[in-house]
C-alpha cells in the first residue's frame, strides 16, 4: 500500500483543449488553478456545458485529451479517483448490489478471502444490506447510486471521490439518502468534490466553486456566492452575487433574503441553512411581537 | 382546412381509469373517471421518485401502453380500436400535443435549424406562409432572430441545443404542450425565458403539462398542481391550496422543499398566496406574526414517521438459483439435441420442447420481440430468394428447396429462442464466473482470455441498456413524427431519422462507461481477483442430467 500524503492537489493554469460533435476544437477549460486540500469537501456548480464536468474528471484523475498547464495531484495519489456519475445505467456493471461491489474489488485486486468481509462492510456503510441481493429494477435510483458508491469506495481508505451530478436525477429523500453517505466517507477523512447544478445543495460551511465558460468565476464560502460581499454597493443586486453573474438561477429563499437586505428588513449575515431561516422567521416574529407590545 | 383549425383548437385533455380525488377529500373518495384539464391552464405534476411522473406523461403521449387508463383529446380518443379489433394509435390524436422529453436535446438530428423546426411541422397540413410565421413566432419564444434558423444545431453549446429542442417542441399549433424536466440544466436566463414563453402560450389558450424538479420555478405558475402518489393516485388542487397544504407533498412521498414551508408560514401569517410565492413581493409584505415555526417542525416529523415505506416483493428468476456452468452446459446439450433432428415432424417436437422449457422456465421473450421478429422475416426472404436461385434462374419457385432452408433457419431459430433466455435469466456477472472457472487452468487464466470474458460479459450487460436507449429515441421521434405508419418507406425514414442520434448518445454513453470502469480500476492491476468460487451442487446435477436425458431422447427421435 502507498503512503498516504497530506500535500494538496494543486492545479496551475490549466487549459484542456476538446473536440465538439463535429471534431472542431473548443476550449473546455480556461486556466483554471486552484487547490484542493487533503479531507476537503468542495462544491463545484455551473450550467450545462460550463466545464464543470471535465474540471471533475480530471479531479479524478481521469486524465482528459489535450490538457495544458501543471497539475500536481498530491494527496490524490498517481491513480485515478473513484467517481460517481449522473446516470447509474452507465456505471452498473452487475446485477445486485452485492455483485457491483465484488466485482469492483475483483478489479482493485483485493484477495479472495477478504472479499466477501469488504463487500459487506461496503453494503453496511451504504446502508444497502438489506437489497444486497435484490436486482436494479426493484431499487429506486437514489439506492442505485449508492451501490455505485459503495463499488467505488469499497476497497480502503478513499483519500478522494468525486461525484459528478450524482444526484441530479433524484428528489430530495434519495438525494438525502447519498449525501448522508457521503457526508460519512468525508468525516472520516475522503476529500469530496461534489459538483451540482442545484442550489439547494449547498452547505454553509463549504467551499463553492462556480464555473462558466471553462473560467473559475469564484472561489470561496458559500453565503457570499449567493449574497455577495455586503458593504456600500449593496443595492446593484446582480453585480454582488456570483451566482447570478455565473449565470444560475437564484433560489427562492436567498432571493427573497436579497430583496430584505435591500430593504433593510435583514442583516447580514443572511441565512442559508434551513435552521438559520427558521430562527430567523422565529425572531422576526418576536420582534414584531414586542413592537406591536410597546 | 377544417381539419387543420381541429389540429390547433383548444380542446380539453380528459383522462379516465386513474384513481383521483379532488383537494382534501379522503381516499375514500376516490374516483376513476372525469378528470380533466382544461385549456388555457398550466399543469404542474409532482411527485417522488419512481411514482412514474414521465410514463404517466408518456402514456398521454401515446408512446406507451395505457394499461387501463382512458385518453382523449376533446373528442379525439388516443387509442382506436381498429377493423382487426387491435388497438391503433390515433393519428389525429397525437397531433393535438407537442412533447419536449428530459434532455429534448439528444433527439434533435437535422443539420440546421429551419429543417429541425419543418421536421417539427410536418405533420401539421400548413401553408408556406404559416409554417413561415410558426417558424418566426417559435424562435422569438426561446428568444432568438431568424438569423438563427440557419444554424447547426450541432455546433451550439449544451443551453443553446436546450433552446433548440424548445423552440422545435413551440413551433407546432398543437393545443397542448408536454414538457419534462425542461429546465434541468438550463441557465438563470432560459428559466426566465421559459416561464414567460409558456404564460404566453397560456393566454393563446394552449393546455400545459409540466414536471420539474425546480418547484419555486414551476409552481408559481401553475393553475393546476397534480400529486403523484407512489400507489399511482393523484390528488389534484391548485397552487394556493398546497401553500396551504405543504403536507399533501409528504403524503406523496415526497420531502417538503424548504421554501415551500417558509412561504407556507408567511401565508399562515396573512400574506396572500400571489405575495408568497413571489419571493421579492413576500419580502415587501414580510411584517406579519409569526408563530408557527415549531409547531410546523413537529408536524414534519409526525409526518415523516406515518409514511409508509415501499412495497417490496423480490422473487428473482428461479433458474439463477443454479450454477451458472450447469445452465450452459444443458443449453449446449440441448441444442446439440435439437440440431440433430433431421425432419420437419421431430422439429414440430422440438418446438413444442422449446415452447415447454420457456413455459416452465417462466421465461417471456417479450424483451426481444423486434429481434425474433426480424429473424423470421429474413429467414422466409432468404429461403425464398434461394429457392428462386435454385431454380437456375427461371422463372420457377423450387418449392423443396425453399422448404428445404427454411428447415435449417427453423432449426436455428429454436436453438436462438433457448439461448436468448440465457441473458435474461443470468446475471453477467455469474455469467463471467462460470466463463472464467471453465476457462481456467491449474488456476491461471491467460491475459487474453480475461480481456475476452470482461468484453463478452460487458456486451451482456449493456444490451439491455441499448435497447432501452434506442427506444427512448423511437418514442422521442414518434412524439414529433406522429406517424404510426407500417409502410415501409415510413419505416425506413424513422430508422434513418433516430440512427444519429441514437447513434451520438451511444458514443456519449461508451465515454460513460470508460470512465467509470477506469475509476473501477479495471485495466489497473493486471487481473482481479475472484470473490467467490461457484460451487456445483446436487440441483445442478439434477439439472444437467435432465438436460441430457432430454439431448438423448431428441437424437433418439431423431434417428428414429
Amino acid at each position: 500500500m502507498e503512503l498516504q500524503s497530506i500535500e494538496p492537489m494543486v492545479l496551475k493554469e490549466v487549459f484542456v483543449y476538446g473536440m465538439n460533435a463535429l471534431d472542431e476544437p473548443s476550449l473546455r477549460l480556461d486556466s483554471v488553478s486552484l487547490t484542493l486540500a487533503a479531507a476537503e469537501w468542495l462544491t463545484v456548480v455551473g450550467v450545462n456545458g460550463s466545464g464543470k464536468s471535465t474540471l471533475a474528471r480530471l479531479l479524478a484523475g481521469l486524465e482528459p485529451e489535450g490538457r495544458h498547464g501543471e497539475v500536481n495531484r498530491g494527496f490524490a495519489g498517481d491513480r485515478s479517483c473513484p467517481i460517481v456519475l449522473q446516470q447509474p445505467k452507465s456505471q452498473l456493471f452487475g446485477e445486485t448490489p452485492r455483485e457491483e461491489i465484488s466485482f469492483a474489488l475483483e478489479w482493485r485486486g483485493v484477495s479472495s478471502d477478504q472479499i466477501s468481509f469488504f463487500v459487506d462492510r461496503a453494503l453496511y456503510k451504504t446502508g444497502l444490506t438489506e437489497v444486497a441481493d435484490e436486482p436494479w429494477e426493484r431499487l429506486s435510483g437514489g439506492q442505485q447510486q449508492l451501490a455505485a458508491i459503495a463499488a467505488a469506495t469499497a476497497s480502503d481508505t478513499t483519500s478522494l471521490l468525486v461525484l459528478d451530478e450524482a444526484t441530479s436525477m433524484l428528489d430530495e429523500e434519495n438525494r438525502n439518502a447519498v449525501k448522508r453517505v457521503v457526508r460519512d466517507l468525508y468525516k472520516k477523512g475522503t476529500a469530496v468534490v461534489w459538483v451540482t447544478q442545484r442550489l439547494d445543495e449547498l452547505d454553509p460551511d463549504s467551499r463553492v466553486l462556480a464555473i462558466g465558460e471553462g473560467r473559475v468565476i469564484f472561489d470561496g464560502e458559500v453565503r457570499e456566492f449567493l449574497y455577495g460581499v455586503s458593504g456600500e454597493t449593496a443595492d446593484e443586486l446582480s453585480s454582488l452575487s456570483p451566482c447570478l453573474r455565473a449565470g444560475l438561477r437564484l433560489p427562492y429563499l436567498p432571493a427573497m433574503a436579497l430583496n430584505l437586505r435591500r430593504q433593510g428588513k435583514l442583516d447580514d449575515p443572511l441565512p442559508v441553512t434551513a435552521q438559520e431561516w427558521r430562527k430567523v422567521m422565529g425572531n422576526f416574529g418576536v420582534e414584531a411581537n414586542e413592537r406591536a407590545a410597546r | 382546412m377544417k381539419e387543420q383549425r381541429d389540429n390547433s383548437a383548444p380542446v380539453p385533455l380528459l383522462i379516465d381509469g386513474i384513481e383521483w380525488r379532488l383537494r382534501d377529500e379522503t381516499g375514500a373518495a376516490n374516483r376513476d373517471s372525469g378528470l380533466r384539464l382544461e385549456p388555457g391552464t398550466i399543469t404542474v405534476l409532482m411527485g417522488p421518485n419512481g411514482a412514474g411522473k414521465t410514463t404517466l406523461l408518456e402514456k398521454l403521449a401515446g408512446l406507451r401502453p395505457l394499461e387501463g387508463l382512458q385518453v382523449s383529446y376533446g373528442s379525439e380518443t388516443l387509442w382506436r380500436q381498429g377493423w382487426t379489433r387491435k388497438k391503433r394509435l390515433n393519428e389525429r390524436a397525437l397531433r393535438r400535443y407537442a412533447y419536449a422529453s428530459q434532455s429534448p436535446e439528444d433527439g434533435l438530428f437535422s443539420r440546421s435549424m429551419r429543417e429541425e423546426l419543418d421536421y417539427s411541422l410536418r405533420p401539421y397540413a400548413l401553408s408556406d406562409r404559416e409554417k413561415e410565421e410558426r417558424r418566426n413566432s417559435a424562435m422569438v419564444a426561446v428568444g432568438w432572430d431568424s438569423s438563427w434558423l440557419s444554424r447547426d444545431p450541432y455546433q451550439m453549446s449544451g443551453g443553446e441545443r436546450r433552446r433548440a429542442a424548445i423552440a422545435s417542441v413551440f413551433v407546432t399549433p398543437a393545443p397542448w404542450l408536454f414538457l419534462d424536466e425542461p429546465t434541468a440544466g438550463l441557465d438563470g436566463a432560459g428559466h426566465e425565458t421559459l416561464a414567460r414563453q409558456l404564460e404566453n402560450s397560456k393566454k393563446d389558450g394552449k393546455g400545459i403539462l409540466l414536471i420539474s424538479h425546480d418547484s419555486d420555478w414551476a409552481l408559481p405558475m401553475a393553475d393546476i398542481v397534480l400529486l403523484l402518489s407512489v400507489d399511482g393516485s393523484l390528488r389534484k388542487c391548485s397552487r394556493e391550496e398546497l401553500l396551504i397544504h405543504p403536507e399533501w407533498l409528504e403524503e406523496t412521498g415526497m420531502n417538503v422543499p424548504e421554501w415551500l414551508w417558509i412561504a407556507h408560514l408567511m401565508v399562515s401569517n396573512g400574506l396572500s398566496a400571489d405575495q408568497a410565492y413571489s419571493p421579492a413581493e413576500a419580502a415587501t409584505a414580510w411584517p406579519g406574526k409569526l408563530r408557527e415555526a415549531a409547531e410546523a417542525q413537529e408536524m414534519r416529523a409526525v409526518e415523516r414517521q406515518r409514511r409508509k415505506e415501499r412495497p417490496k416483493s423480490a422473487i428473482r428468476h428461479r433458474l439463477t438459483e443454479f450454477d451458472p456452468r450447469s445452465v450452459w452446459l444443458s443449453y449446449v446439450l440441448i441444442s446439440t439435441g435439437l440440431l440433430t433432428l433431421a425432419d420437419w415432424v421431430a422439429l414440430g417436437v422440438g418446438a413444442i420442447i422449446v415452447f415447454l422449457l420457456l413455459t416452465a422456465g417462466k421465461v417471456s421473450l417479450r424483451r426481444w420481440r423486434g429481434l425474433i421478429v426480424n429473424y423470421a422475416v429474413f429467414s422466409v426472404l432468404t429461403s425464398a430468394i434461394f429457392a428462386w436461385g435454385a431454380s437456375g434462374g427461371g422463372s420457377q419457385f423450387e418449392g423443396e428447396a425453399f422448404m428445404g432452408t427454411l428447415f435449417t433457419f427453423v432449426r436455428t431459430m429454436l436453438v436462438l429462442l433457448l439461448g436468448l433466455a440465457i441473458p435474461l435469466v443470468m446475471s453477467p456477472l455469474s455469467l463471467r464466473r462460470s466463463l472464467e472457472q471453465m476457462l481456467t487452468f491449474k488456476g491461471k487464466t491467460a491475459k487474453w482470455v480475461q480481456q475476452l470474458i470482461l468484453t463478452v460479459t460487458l456486451m451482456m450487460r449493456f444490451i439491455p441498456v441499448l435497447l432501452d436507449l434506442w427506444e427512448r429515441f423511437v418514442r422521442i421521434f414518434l412524439a414529433r413524427g406522429k406517424s404510426i405508419s407500417r409502410n415501409p418507406v415510413a419505416i425506413g425514414r424513422r430508422l434513418r431519422d433516430v440512427s444519429l442520434p441514437f447513434l451520438l448518445a451511444l458514443f456519449r454513453l461508451g465515454d460513460e462507461v470508460t470512465l467509470a470502469l477506469e475509476s473501477r480500476g479495471v485495466g489497473f492491476s493486471g487481473r482481479p481477483t475472484s470473490g467467490t468460487r461457484l460451487r456445483w451442487r446436487k440441483r445442478d446435477y439434477v439439472f444437467a442430467c435432465g438436460a441430457s436425458a432430454l439431448a438423448i431422447g431428441l437424437w433418439f427421435f431423431a434417428n428414429r
